[in-house]
């Protein structure tokens, strides 16, 4: 058969999903060969779905149908962080779907499923009657002005379609039923939109919202010229000045999307956005919202948030009084024993990384501008030292790269971050952890290869490379899926006293798919090998009667919900402090485990 | 046929649809239809990767439907949405090289985004409703052929069997009716094949 020919039928046989093994390697080849023919291939399949689509068109009585079943089904659910977590797993659920070739209609029907009931309160919510929502206009002060009607009292109501002027030296406050309160400051122009909801226009000038907390669906939207805010319940600030503009958020969350093209980041207290800014660069340690989650859990006193943090808060103020370390080169030879150089050079970037972590994550936590700039001074500390001798690569990847960029990030979002900030940083990853990383990681000992993975996960999440962090993610989990197999397992479980193989493999796994799962937002469980390691380590713990202390507190690490914790080891558990072994101080609980991950079902 | 609605129409009933009238939505989602899956059907790689995008576009819009301005472009909003979703798949998919299936799936991911942005839909949307007069001008049983395979999707390994030919040579034949058809439907109309 002629090589054109034998394409043909594999391009067809691809079409219907029903490559065989040896056929998918056959199809491959050629297209690696001949990249003429994946055009020509893409070409055949865009055929194939134009002819498709022109001869089945589309039945208006059986889309309408469906669409009604699909409003039908939808069930209510509560909140937009809800819906965050959610799409969450449907984007995780599409790449494990994409993994296996998806069935379309399967794939299709799956996130169907899985959004559609977020939708059904927006469809369930009362219809608002006209302007029965409309606030009063409840100060006026200086020259104010409704529509053509000059304010001279308060009292009057802001109605639909309406403009409020208001004048050099002047204000005005805007109060509504559920208690949120607009005030409107001096050169300041706003309309109320005639559509459902409460939708302001702001022109020009500058408003501060305190917004009581309301439904998703009756969000407050402010359209600036170039954004959109959205709020649900929160105290922000918007500016609009020359058709550009600013939002600063001191409580809560809003949503800022740029007119231009759509695109959005959520903004969360403490911070301040130019609308010309967005989007924001995407989290390594946490996104807003999460950080608005593990907030509320602490605000709510749930465990073991709240615990956490207030082991968190006792370490700060002797962190303020520590004197930041100078420039310095650091001789880092082999690991021998817990003693010597190797263990001072580790125990100097312990302490250095973990009050610059624990004071980056109080900072972000409280909004507090002292402690953001003690934090700020031990990661400018931290971006001067050098790193020596045959385990540098270790120490850089699992003190410098992982807490360090953990760290920066979350200062990345508070308003003292500069641009000169990001070029730093940029030119530490590209002078001193990548490389050590990239060397790290190809290191034939698990544990390594796995610091190196967690520390390139890092660094690609800090410069928002998400494709990469997937792809980390994903050789993460095959490394994982290969190293625990069942006989691998009965050997490394044989004496967790005498044989620390276990541990270490286990610790460093747990520590990179911790900051792989928080980078790359992944939630799909671990692969059973995972599971299969853990408890047979918890078994070998408690048939030992040794203390053990490391491979104890380890266990701390590993408790929480399943699958990747689990909540039964508690028995071999000495005290519950919230903190860990050195692998992550307060990161396990305040901020791998998420608590809206805690809520899912 | 019902004659399709102007911008200032569907934005009424996408207004309607912002207040919570789930009658209006179904009729938005009738309304743009048609046109969303003949701008993917031109951009997809794959049927299933239109479906899905398709689906995935009215899911987000529903999201963002409040956040729509009227202002007669509801069509080119939903597109923005539709071309955003299918560059990050598309995107997603050139990453995954894990086996030979997602190899191929990530060559032609990379063929895809490489093609140059077109903007005709009008024209687009002619050549698909052209292809539909193609289709009659086709044999009769090349047309069974088509109709089997793009409408009711049946795969080639059936398909060889119903019509008693190898494999090989169906998938010829069905490459050169695919081809045929688009080559009529990009003449002028009332051309034959």
């Amino acid at each position: 058969m002629s090589d054109d020919r034998r394409f043909l039928e594999l391009a067809e046989v691809y079409l219907d999903d029903d490559l065989s093994g040896s056929e998918a390697a056959e199809l491959r080849a050629l297209l690696e060969g001949d990249p003429a023919l994946v055009q020509r291939l893409h070409g055949q399949l865009r055929d194939q779905v134009v002819c498709r689509t022109a001869l089945r068109p589309a039945d208006p009585q059986a889309i309408r149908e469906r669409t009604q079943r699909m409003l039908d089904s939808w069930r209510p659910q509560s909140g937009e962080i809800a819906a965050q977590v959610v799409f969450a797993r449907v984007d995780q659920r599409r790449r494990v779907a994409l993994v296996l070739r998806w069935s379309s209609l399967a794939a299709a029907a799956l996130v169907l499923v899985l959004i559609l009931p977020l939708l059904a309160p927006w469809f369930l919510r009362p219809v608002a009657q006209p302007d029965s929502l409309a606030p009063m206009v409840s100060a006026v002060e200086g020259d104010v002005r409704l529509g053509a009607l000059v304010l001279n009292s308060a009292g009057e109501r802001f109605g639909y379609g309406t403009t409020l002027h208001v004048g050099s030296q002047a204000s005005a406050t805007l109060t509504w039923a559920d208690g949120t309160r607009l005030r409107l400051t001096a050169n300041s122009t706003l309309t109320r939109l005639p559509t459902v909801g409460q939708r302001l226009k702001l022109d020009v000038g500058s408003v501060e919202i305190v917004a009581a907390k309301r439904a998703a669906d009756q969000a407050m939207e402010i359209i600036c010229p170039d954004a959109t805010a959205r709020v649900v319940g929160t105290a922000f600030t918007i500016s609009v000045a020359d058709g550009r503009s600013n939002l600063t958020v001191s409580e809560g969350l809003v949503r800022w999307q740029r007119e231009a093209d759509g695109v959005s980041s959520l903004v969360g207290a403490g911070q301040r956005v130019s609308a010309a800014r967005l989007p924001l660069p995407p989290p390594v340690v946490m996104s807003v919202d999460h950080l608005a989650a593990l907030r509320a859990a602490i605000t709510a006193g749930r465990e073991p948030w709240v615990s956490s943090y207030a082991a968190l808060r006792s370490e700060v103020p002797a962190w303020l009084a520590d004197t930041v370390p100078g420039p310095t080169t650091l001789l880092v030879p082999e690991y021998n024993g817990g003693k010597g150089p190797h263990s001072d050079a580790r125990r100097f970037l312990h302490n250095l990384a973990r009050s610059l972590i624990g004071l980056a994550l109080a900072a972000r936590l409280d909004g507090d501008a002292q402690v953001e700039a003690a934090a700020r001074a031990r990661l400018m500390a931290m971006t001067t030292l050098t790193l020596t001798g045959p385990d540098a690569g270790t120490l850089s990847c699992d003190m410098l790269a992982v807490f360090g960029l953990q760290a920066a990030d979350l200062l990345r979002g508070l308003p003292s971050w500069q641009p000169e900030d990001d070029a730093r940083i940029e030119a530490w990853i590209v002078r001193d952890l990548q490389p050590l990383a990239e060397r790290l990681q190809q290191n034939s000992w698990m544990s390594a290869r796995w610091r190196g993975t967690a520390a390139l996960i890092s660094i690609a999440a800090w410069r928002g490379d998400q494709n990469a962090v997937l792809v980390l993610m994903q050789d993460l989990r095959t490394s994982i899926a290969n190293q625990f197999t069942e006989q691998n397992v009965t050997r490394m479980a044989a004496d967790p006293e005498a044989d620390q193989t276990l541990f270490q493999a286990l610790s460093h796994a747990l520590l990179s798919v911790d900051v792989a799962r928080v980078a790359g937002g992944d939630i799909t469980p671990p692969p059973p090998g995972w599971s299969r390691a853990v408890d047979a380590y918890l078994v070998g713990l408690r048939r030992s009667p040794a203390k053990i202390p490391q491979q104890r507190n380890l266990v701390r690490a590993l408790m929480g919900p399943s699958p990747w914790r689990t909540p039964t080891a508690t028995d071999v558990v000495d005290g519950l402090d919230g903190r860990f072994h050195t692998y992550g101080w307060y990161f396990p609980t305040l901020v791998a485990r998420d608590p809206r991950w805690a809520d899912l079902p | 046929m019902t004659t399709p609605l102007d911008p200032g129409q569907l934005d009424a009933l996408v207004m309607s649809a912002q207040g919570g009238d789930r009658q209006a939505f179904s009729q938005v989602v009738v309304e743009v239809y048609p046109q969303l899956a003949g701008f993917l059907a031109f951009h997809a790689p794959t049927p299933e990767l239109m479906d899905e995008i398709l689906q995935s576009t009215f899911v987000a819009a529903f999201q963002q439907l409040a956040g729509y301005e009227p202002r007669g472009a509801f069509a080119g909003w939903l597109k923005g949405i539709a071309r955003n979703l299918l560059r990050r798949e598309l995107g997603r998919r050139a990453r995954l090289q894990d086996t030979d299936r997602s190899a191929i799936e990530a060559l032609l991911a990379d063929a895809a985004l490489q093609q140059p942005e077109e903007s005709d839909d009008e024209a687009k949307l002619n050549l698909l409703m052209r292809l539909r007069g193609c289709l009659e001008k086709l044999s009769p049983r090349m047309r069974l052929i088509a109709e089997r395979r793009f409408v009711e999707d049946v795969p080639l390994n059936v398909l060889a069997q119903q019509f008693k030919q190898t494999r090989a040579s169906l998938a010829k034949i069905i490459f050169t009716v695919r081809r045929d058809l688009r080559a009529c439907a990009e003449r002028a109309p009332g051309a034959t094949l």
